[in-house]
């Protein structure tokens, strides 16, 4: 489990994240949504160790991310927006890499090549952006880690890869795997992200199982406006609205929706997930 | 799990690295080895072209190219091999690959320090040797062959008995103290790491004459300089050494220190 405690982090004097509290269970894949810049990438590179909290703590099974000591390495993986395309074949690449992750399958990383139709005899220098993020997805999960970290996994990928995207992480990542995922394409991910954390300036807005949303939310696809509607958008034949769900009814979250809402009602909403 | 140092896990990054280095540098260092070869060429069809006659001696040809492969492989081979590790996307791999810092410095070390000139002096005087062989009058004796005459130098600079220079160790600390200026400046600075470095120690240069200026003055340098000189060549090679020694030694160790403390303190 990763405990991260009253975070905070700046660049410079602009500081991005502030009191952020937040804790990161296994088996689940977390959707860190946000606008731009209010610090979804840094908390990742946080949660890596790529740099080191300002203030506050981060504890990965009682251990500092920064340290970057090869016991916490091992356990975790962090895939970034922007990938590096060295001159090696995929193949070769995977392997002399993949060495140092304890349960690494290149076995694994060949079969999800082949699910995502990538040439894994290809040089990763002449690859397309959406066949190198293919290419580092599949050794991502092949390193079969307890912390995977993912920045925007599904930009650059081609519409039959996003839902191969969706396949194989389901299917690839063990039990114990948690998984954080930062995103703004949140329809590619609509039905595999559980809990929702959503993150603004120097606050999270929201952290709640999808569950916990509809139980308290309710997302209506009508034709006629709700009076305590949180957040209302008009869509070909009508309306998808979220309002408080005081009636109970079950409801297919619509995250874009929820992340208007979210936005247009920030201590509404906080108030309305007090004690989740 | 050893979190410092693991035999192991060392092993396979020093393999890692190896690849690595040669995958960036292994052609550079290539034509780094094969410069006597090149240079040998040039200056032979130069003097055919303008002289109409090959040159019988080709030992300061030779002299000079071993600088320029040096000084090449010294001033390219550390931002080439590890610039990356200050790269926004490359960077992020070499600082999250499970190895402790200790084991990615270790290897850093072997690589620059060991497997580097070794690699060079052995294709360059594999050249040297070759081209020695297939061509005896012009090119003359091989790099190699000429060891002996330096020995005779080294006899020759004997000023009294007792004193000597050794070549060898200077030509290794050179190295490694040259070397590790560039790798800091390497794992420093994000972009034109060869000229910032360079940069950064012609200014560290100034600083520093001017703060011996401004401790020590014209009068108590010469008086030093004059009593040095009386003392006898002994006691100048004596202080000369000893004052060498302890820059190189001081030198490694901050750039060593200093690339350790960047290595574990990168953020990206």
């Amino acid at each position: 489990m990763i405990k991260v405690h009253d975070l905070a982090f700046s660049y410079s004097n602009t500081e991005v994240l502030k009191h952020i509290s937040l804790e990161i269970l296994p088996g689940k894949i977390y959707g860190l949504l946000g606008e731009n810049g209010v610090g979804k990438t840094t908390l990742l590179t946080l949660l890596a160790g790529l740099k080191k909290p300002q203030q506050g703590s981060i504890l990965a099974d009682s251990q500092n991310p920064y340290s970057r000591k090869p016991e916490y390495l091992t356990d975790m993986y962090f895939l970034p927006d922007e990938l590096a395309a060295p001159t090696d074949r995929a193949i070769s690449w995977a392997r002399s890499n993949g060495k140092f992750w304890k349960n690494y399958s290149q076995q694994m990383f060949e079969e999800i090549m082949s699910l995502f139709e990538t040439d894994a005899n290809a040089r990763l220098s002449t690859m397309s952006t959406g066949q190198l993020k293919k290419t580092y997805i599949s050794f991502a999960l092949a390193c079969r880690v307890k912390y995977l970290f993912m920045d925007e996994p599904t930009n650059g990928l081609d519409i039959p890869s996003k839902a191969q995207f969706r396949s194989v992480l389901l299917k690839y990542t063990g039990e114990e795997t948690a998984i954080v995922i930062s995103t703004h394409q949140v329809r590619d991910l609509e039905n595999i992200i559980d809990p929702i954390v959503i993150l603004d300036k120097q606050d999270v807005l929201l952290n709640a199982s999808v569950e916990q949303i509809t139980s308290k939310l309710f997302f209506d696809y009508g034709t006629s406006l709700h009076p305590e509607s949180l957040y209302s958008e008009q869509l070909p034949g009508g309306f998808v609205q979220v309002y408080p769900n005081t009636l109970s009814q079950d409801s297919k979250i619509n995250i874009e929706a929820l992340f208007n809402a979210v936005h247009k009602n920030k201590d509404a909403v906080k108030a309305l997930f007090l004690n989740c | 799990m050893n979190n410092v140092f693991s035999i192991k896990r060392f092993s396979s990054y020093f393999l890692y690295d190896l690849r690595n280095a040669w995958r960036n540098f292994g052609l550079s260092l290539l034509v780094c080895g094969f410069i006597p070869l090149i240079a040998y060429f040039l200056v032979q069809l130069f003097s055919y072209i303008f002289e109409g006659s090959f040159i019988n001696d080709a030992t300061a040809v030779r002299i000079t190219s071993l600088t320029i492969a040096l000084m090449i492989v010294i001033l390219v081979a550390p931002s080439k091999i590890y610039g990356h590790v200050t790269d926004r996307r490359a960077g992020k791999n070499f600082a999250l690959l499970p190895a402790s810092v200790t084991e990615k410095f270790v290897s850093m070390m072997l690589v620059l320090l060991l497997v580097l000139p070794v690699c060079l002096l052995v294709i360059f005087c594999s050249t040297d040797l070759l081209l020695s062989v297939l061509f005896p009058s012009n090119y003359g004796e091989s790099l190699i062959g000429l060891l002996p005459q330096l020995q005779e130098f080294n006899r020759e600079m004997v000023m009294e008995e007792g004193v000597q220079i050794n070549f060898l160790g200077i030509a290794v600390s050179s190295w490694v103290s040259s070397i590790l200026v560039m790798l800091l400046g390497a794992v420093c600075f994000k972009k034109a790491k060869v000229a910032k470095t360079i940069l950064a120690l012609i200014l560290i240069s100034i600083v520093f004459g001017i703060l011996t200026g401004f401790f020590f003055d014209a009068d108590y340098l010469e008086d030093l300089t004059e009593k040095v000189y009386n003392a006898g060549p002994l006691y100048i090679v004596s202080a000369l050494n000893w004052f060498y020694s302890i820059m190189q030694a001081l030198q490694i160790a901050i750039c060593a220190g200093g690339t350790f403390y960047r290595l574990k303190t990168i953020k990206l």
